[in-house]
This record gives C-alpha cells, sequence and structure tokens, in this order.
C-alpha cells in the first residue's frame, strides 16, 4: 500500500511519501495550491523515484477542449504516473490521442461501487479514487473486487461539493460589500460548520472538519488496498509531515504498530461515513 | 423536421395521464427503486405498464429513470429489475452509472438510453464518449449555454435533451453531497434534502444563502428549436396536478405556435403571465445567454408564494342537472370570474353563479378543499379539466 499526499504549499518537505498529487493550474479544482505545466515537470525530475500524479478534476466546456487537448499531449511528455479526471472528456482525449499516461478516475461522489469501476478500468483506466461517502465495509467489497487500483482517502477536510456558481461573489454582491474567497458558515440544526472556497472556475464547499482515518489504514492494508491518500489540511503543517513520515513507516511495518493509531487518535473522532451508512428510501419491488 | 419534444415530470399514474392529455410528447417516470426521487410516490412495475399501454395508445413515450449512484448493494438486483422494467415497454431508460449504460445497450439494445444530468455533461468530447458508448440522447448539465448547446449538437449529431422549466441544483448535479453531510441523507440515491435551500450563520449580519431561482425558458423555445435541441424537459416529479397542467398546457400552446408561427405577443404575454403565477418562487434563464450570477441567486429566504389560483378539478358531469362535478382545491364564491380550461386546449371563461354539493344543496361559498361540488354548465367536459381564478 501506498501513501500519496497533497501539500498545501509549493514548498514540498523532506518527508517519507510514495506519491503527490499536483492539481494543474485551470485544470484543476478543489486543489490546495496549484502547479504549472513548468513546475510539475520540474517535480517530475527531482523526484524520480516517486509517483507523480497530476489533477484535471475540473468539468470542462467547449471552449477549453482545444487547449485540454493540448495539455494532455504535453502532459504526456513527463512520464507521469496518472492524471485523476472528473470529465468523461479527459478519458474521450487520452483514447483518441492515443495518450500513454494512466488515468485515475475521480468522479468525486460518484465512485461507490466495483462494477463501475471494473467497467472503466476495461476502458483504460488504471486507478479510481473512491468516493467518500461510502462505508469502509463497502470500501473493502471494492477493493477485493476490482480490476482497478484503487485509492482511498484517508485524511483531509472533505470536499462536499462544486458549484460552477460565484456563491461568495454574489452573496457579497447581495450583502453590497467588498467579496472574501473564503467563509466559514454554520449549519445552525446540526450545529457543524463548512467552508466555502470561491475558486477561479466556481464555489466549492468543505466539512470543517478532519476525516481522521488513521485507525482504518490497517484494514485497508489487510485488503491490498493499494493507496491511501492523505492531504495537508492540519492546522500545522509540521503536524501533517510528521504524520506523513509515521504513516510511511506504519505502513512499512505491515501496519503493526498500535502506538500509532493511539498516537493520532489527538487528531480527532471524525470519521466520515466509514462507520455510517447514509440514508434514503429505496422499497424492494415485489 | 420532427418536432420538438416536449417532455414532462409524471410521480404518479394520474400525474402521467394529465401531463399526456395536457400535450405533453412524453413523460419521465420513476419507478420504485433506482430513481433520484426516492420519497416520491413513484411507480410500481404493474403502474409502469399502464402508464406505457396509456401512453402508447396516444403515440407518446414513456422513460424510467435509473439514475441514483450505485453502490455495490444497488447492483444486486439491478439486472432483474431492469428485465422486468424492459418487459413494461419501457421507451428509454434515464442513466447516469458508465457500466449501467454499457448493460442496457448490450442486453437490450431495442431500449434507448438516456444520459442523465446527473452526469453533468458540459462539452462534445464528453458527448462523444457517451455517444461510442451507445448512448441514445444526452440530457446535458444545466450550466451549459445556448452557445455550447449549439456547439455540441453540431460536432456530435447526438440527440440532446435541456432543461426549460422548473426547480434547479445550486452545484454540478452530481457533484454535489450536502445533503450526505448536512442530513445523512444520500443525495445520489434520491435522498436529497435540498441543502442548498437551508440558510447558513456566518459572520457576516445576513445569512449565507445559496439557493437559486427556479428555470423559465419560456422566451428562448424558439431558439432551442432553432439549435436543433431535440427535446425540452420540465422538472418536477412532485409537482401538483395544477401546476402540470398549467405549465405542460403552457409550453404546449407555445411550440405549437412557433411551429405553426402564429404567436401573438399577446397571448405569449398571457402563457407567461400563467407560468408566473403558477411558480412559487421568481425565476431566471440562468446560463442560456450568460454566466450565471447574483441576479440568478434567491437572496429573499424562504417565502415561498403559495398559489391560490387553483380551484378545482373537473372529475364529471351531471347530466340530469347539467352541472360539471368538481373537487374544490381553493376557497371561491359567487361572483368569481373564474378559467374553465382543458386538456385539449380549449378554455372557456366563467362567472361563478350557485354552488351547489353533490346532493344539490346551495352552498354561500365553497371554503372546504376535497369537498365534491357543482357548478351550472352547459357543456360536458373531459376528465381533468380544471378552474382557475382570473
Amino acid at each position: 500500500m501506498k501513501l500519496l499526499v497533497e501539500f498545501r504549499s509549493k514548498q514540498i518537505p523532506d518527508c517519507n511519501w510514495d506519491g503527490i498529487i499536483l492539481p494543474l493550474v485551470n485544470y484543476a479544482v478543489l486543489g490546495k495550491c496549484y502547479y504549472n505545466l513548468d513546475e510539475i515537470e520540474n517535480i517530475a525530475k527531482k523526484y524520480k523515484d516517486r509517483e507523480i500524479f497530476v489533477s484535471l478534476n475540473k468539468n470542462f466546456f467547449n471552449d477549453d477542449i482545444v487547449k485540454l487537448k493540448e495539455i494532455l499531449q504535453e502532459l504526456d511528455k513527463i512520464g507521469l504516473t496518472g492524471i485523476f479526471f472528473y470529465d468523461l472528456a479527459v478519458l474521450q482525449l487520452k483514447n483518441s490521442l492515443n495518450l500513454k499516461t494512466d488515468l485515475v478516475w475521480n468522479q468525486t461522489h460518484m465512485v461507490n461501487n466495483y462494477r463501475t469501476c471494473d467497467y472503466y478500468f476495461t476502458k483504460g483506466v488504471k486507478y479510481a479514487l473512491l468516493g467518500k461517502e461510502i462505508t469502509l465495509s463497502e470500501i473493502k467489497e471494492i477493493i477485493t473486487k476490482t480490476s482497478a487500483k484503487c485509492m482511498v482517502e484517508v485524511l483531509s477536510k472533505p470536499s462536499v461539493a462544486f458549484s460552477k456558481r460565484k456563491l461568495l461573489t454574489n452573496y457579497y454582491t447581495d450583502l453590497k460589500k467588498p467579496c472574501k474567497n473564503e467563509l466559514t458558515v454554520l449549519e445552525k440544526i446540526t450545529n457543524e460548520k463548512y467552508l466555502v472556497k470561491e475558486e477561479k472556475d466556481g464555489t466549492a464547499f468543505y466539512k470543517d472538519k478532519i476525516i481522521n482515518g488513521t485507525s482504518i489504514i490497517k484494514d485497508l492494508y489487510e485488503v491490498n488496498c493499494d493507496y491511501i491518500i492523505m492531504r495537508d489540511d492540519l492546522e500545522n503543517e509540521e503536524e501533517f509531515y510528521q504524520l506523513i513520515n509515521d504513516t510511511y513507516k506504519y505502513i512499512d511495518g505491515n501496519c503493526n504498530d498500535e502506538e500509532y493509531v493511539l498516537k493520532y487518535k489527538k487528531l480527532g473522532d471524525y470519521t466520515n461515513f466509514f462507520f455510517n451508512k447514509t440514508i434514503y428510501k429505496v422499497k424492494k419491488n415485489g | 423536421m420532427d418536432k420538438i419534444e416536449l417532455l414532462a415530470p409524471a410521480g404518479d399514474l394520474e400525474r402521467l395521464k394529465v401531463n399526456l392529455l395536457y400535450g405533453a410528447d412524453s413523460v419521465y417516470i420513476g419507478g420504485e427503486n433506482y430513481s433520484l426521487r426516492a420519497n416520491a410516490i413513484n411507480f410500481t412495475l404493474d403502474e409502469i405498464k399502464e402508464g406505457c399501454e396509456f401512453a402508447h395508445k396516444l403515440g407518446k413515450k414513456v422513460f424510467l429513470t435509473l439514475n441514483i449512484v450505485f453502490h455495490n448493494e444497488d447492483m444486486e438486483d439491478v439486472f432483474n429489475y431492469i428485465d422486468k422494467v424492459v418487459k413494461c415497454n419501457i421507451d428509454a431508460f434515464i442513466v447516469s452509472d458508465a457500466f449501467i449504460i454499457s448493460y442496457i445497450k448490450k442486453n437490450y439494445p431495442q431500449v434507448e438510453v438516456h444520459l442523465s444530468t446527473q452526469n453533468s455533461t458540459t462539452n462534445y468530447e464528453a458527448v462523444n464518449y457517451f455517444k461510442e458508448e451507445g448512448v441514445d440522447r444526452v440530457v446535458l448539465a444545466r450550466e451549459v449555454g445556448k452557445k455550447e448547446i449549439a456547439e455540441i449538437i453540431e460536432k456530435t449529431g447526438i440527440d440532446v435533451e435541456v432543461f426549460i422549466h422548473g426547480a434547479m441544483c445550486t452545484c454540478f448535479s452530481g457533484r454535489c453531497a450536502l445533503s450526505n453531510y448536512v442530513t445523512n441523507r444520500d443525495a445520489n440515491r434520491g435522498g436529497c434534502a435540498q441543502v442548498c435551500r437551508f440558510a447558513f450563520a456566518c459572520e457576516e449580519e445576513k445569512d449565507f444563502t445559496l439557493a437559486t431561482k427556479d428555470l423559465n425558458m419560456a422566451k428562448y423555445i424558439k431558439d432551442l428549436i432553432e439549435i436543433g435541441v431535440k427535446s425540452l424537459k420540465i422538472e418536477g416529479r412532485m409537482r401538483s396536478l395544477y401546476y402540470l397542467a398549467t405549465v405542460i398546457g403552457s409550453y404546449r400552446r407555445i411550440i405549437d405556435s412557433i411551429y405553426e408561427d402564429n404567436l401573438t405577443t399577446e397571448e405569449f404575454s398571457l402563457l407567461e403571465e400563467r407560468l408566473k403565477r403558477v411558480a412559487n418562487r421568481e425565476t431566471s434563464s440562468h446560463y442560456f445567454l450568460r454566466e450565471a450570477d447574483w441576479t440568478d441567486q434567491y437572496y429573499t429566504g424562504r417565502v415561498e408564494v403559495s398559489n391560490q389560483d387553483y380551484l378545482g378539478l373537473v372529475t364529471g358531469y351531471d347530466e340530469e342537472n347539467k352541472c360539471l362535478i368538481l373537487i374544490e382545491r381553493n376557497y371561491f364564491k359567487p361572483g368569481d370570474k373564474v378559467e374553465i380550461f382543458t386538456p385539449k386546449g380549449d378554455s372557456y371563461d366563467y362567472v361563478v353563479d350557485k354552488i351547489y354539493d353533490e346532493d344539490m344543496n346551495e352552498l354561500e361559498v365553497a371554503r372546504h378543499p376535497e369537498q365534491i361540488l357543482k357548478l351550472k354548465f352547459p357543456l360536458k367536459l373531459d376528465k381533468y379539466s380544471m378552474l382557475r381564478l382570473l
């Protein structure tokens, strides 16, 4: 099992990780920071022994397509490990342009079953970043039943929604006040906080709480999960780097170090949907 | 040239019939499983079959939504369910999951597959992907504008369906799990709690809200016809019969009169006013001609107007007393000026004179919704004719 990380700053720290996620400026959303092509190329050259993934996870419109083709061709020359995508235009172009870089199915809230992971695998999509709204039990079933290499996000402030609308610009225009790019809002009934961040391509919503999946890493390891992902959302960057080093060591030791799990209980007990199944109403048809 | 399709939402068998009688060419429905409106009444297999038979006799079509985002457990019975629905003679499935699309096209090539808007398809390359997978029609994302719709049609040649009326999602469809996080209800499996209509506290003096106005494309139907759109979709499987009759009837008239080239400014204004009055929120055309902005947001709080225009639903005719039999929906009284309109598009101005109960006892006013009433009227009208206040 490999450890994949996304850092919040371009100063990549000297710590142990197997792979890195680099959101490409103008082609990705929900990034902690964005990298241009030159920067990605330099990182790929510097970290030849590590896996380099680039995120192109935005929804593309017709006017983006010509440049998207060009950028995919440029990225293909770099020798990346993979490209995260949301929009099926990326898969279509990979096939029509005969690109060799592997893809990661990253349709944020939709990667929820093994059959569809397998479907994309047969279409040339090697990896799947599983949805964050499914249970650990569902995750394990997907990992054991699909041929795709699975990735599971175990540490982050989870992204909850994305809108094309400039919702903070709109809100502050209505308020007749200067716009802010970030706003913390409180859902009144549950008393839970959410972060609203406006980006160039729209508005992102995040839960303002860290998913602490350190306690489930062993479960994932035991079912041969290919990757876990940690995103740099802790208050303290140094603490995140320490966590990365410790997690790397923990995996290297076959996830047998119980001290690791005890140590990182300090990150809180929010485990998102790992042990909490969402509800809906689907009756069985007779 | 084929006339553009008017596609209506039907939450149950009665709505299906009303939609088709009022001029929809096709309806989309949800089954008891796998639909994004898990909390609507939805159709049993027998009702799907009956709905298809009713529609097909009129030369019309029924599409079934199968557009949840599937979890492992949902896959257990879905193949069996698809087989049963196909045997009900459904005309098309509306699907978002790529595996399910490929499964249906492989096993039931005679049935159309329409790509759900849940997939938020926004460009011609993504459309080309699904076209090569055998998708017959794409329901484009609501974020796509006129120029982009035209370009997608031109570059792919696929049948394109667009939403023209009803509520809007604030976020990209499918790219929103607000409901999951805030209410634990799975938005992408039919449990959406419409959290985008909630108000959130924040550091500013006014709550943060993100709700959008509803969509109303009445002014742009001609543009949509001209750029080659195949189908015009109305949102709202859980809407009332009166809402559906008014909206479908109005768009039917707009579409027909565009093809017949006889839509006057006066008539369009009347139809527009009807659409406005039946709506409970302000409307906008959102992304059609420009990027959506703050004017497309709904910042007036949850003030949703309850419409009192709908006075009654005609259920029969009392030949002996020459009276329409109706079920009351809202208060009315002698002297009120009303319009009686029929599924065929006929309309009668009428001044309420005497109001009777079902035993022909005269009433002072109609004040009990659901009460069976009678009104003197010289003509027998079709079932599902309605009375609205003028």
